[in-house]
């Protein structure tokens, strides 16, 4: 009787007890809950502007230091183009004995001349085409005029000399050339030369360029 | 019992909604910071210059004959 009676008293305290542990753990919960809740809210509104913002500027801190250092190298390498470009302003004459900004008529002169005696035919006579100075209308606008050349000469020599044109210094371009018997224009009597009976007669018309709009834009 | 699972609930929603803002947090960090540094990366500003210049074709001409009146 005494036992039964222990056990109806302990029951109510072990429920009680059981409670209390189930309440602790509620509280737990709620506790580890409104941590979490309440570190998202700092999160959100106090550490995100804040991290946001230093991150933001460690990266333009960051990107500033690159492009000082990208910077230094570039005026490192401009330097070095700068030395590099006044020793090729050296060598504007060359370009300009090459492409000259004006028709330039006497260089040209001489250097057909030259070449031909070098290549064993003497000109005499240069037809120089002045009226039409002929434009490029592409993006290069190189402007050019015509040269005839007409003589006797032997197919070595008229070999030679167009070959020495070609590879001349001042830019001149073929434009035709035509090569015929010296015994037909004896009989049409129209050349000009003396052609002997080994020679054949060969016209060049050569196209000399110039770049006036590019120099002038300097 | 009610009690308790609208606590897990809680718990659930307290701790997703942490780990996703923190996770927001650190990839728009991670933006900022690498931003501007790709930018630069990918800026005109920063193309480099070659200081050898081509003179190959002025050499060339060089190469070539000019003759003068002297010739």
């Amino acid at each position: 009787m005494i036992q039964t009676n222990i056990f109806s008293k302990g029951r109510p305290l072990a429920e009680y007890l059981k409670k209390q542990r189930e309440n602790k753990k509620f509280i737990k919960t709620v506790e580890t809950g409104g941590t979490f809740a309440l570190i998202t809210f700092f999160l959100l509104f106090a550490i995100r502007p804040t991290a946001l913002t230093i991150s933001a500027l460690i990266g333009e801190i960051k990107a500033k230091e690159q492009m000082v250092a990208e910077m230094r190298k570039k005026i490192g390498n401009l330097v070095l183009a700068q030395d590099a470009f006044s020793q090729v302003q050296e060598k504007y004459k060359v370009i300009s004995s090459a492409l000259p900004d004006n028709a330039d008529y006497r260089q040209s002169m001489v250097q057909i001349t030259s070449a031909a005696k070098e290549s064993g035919i003497l000109i005499d006579k240069l037809n120089y085409d002045l009226t039409s100075v002929k434009k490029d209308t592409g993006p290069s606008q190189l402007e050019s005029f015509s040269v005839a050349i007409n003589k006797a000469a032997s197919f070595q020599s008229a070999l030679d000399l167009t070959d020495k044109l070609l590879h001349n210094r001042r830019l001149i371009g073929l434009e035709s050339i035509r090569i015929s018997s010296t015994k037909n224009e004896k009989k049409s009597s129209e050349s000009e030369s003396t052609p002997s009976d080994n020679q054949i007669n060969i016209s060049f018309v050569n196209e000399i360029y110039f770049w006036q709009n590019q120099n002038e834009k300097k | 019992m009610k009690k308790n699972k609208i606590v897990g609930y809680f718990l659930f929603i307290s701790i997703f909604s942490f780990l996703s803002i923190f996770v927001y947090l650190v990839q728009k960090s991670y933006i900022n910071l690498m931003g501007p540094i790709t930018q630069t990366k990918t800026s005109n500003l920063t193309k480099p210059i070659d200081p050898n210049l081509d003179i190959e074709t002025i050499n060339l001409i060089e190469q070539r004959k000019e003759y003068s009146l002297d010739q």
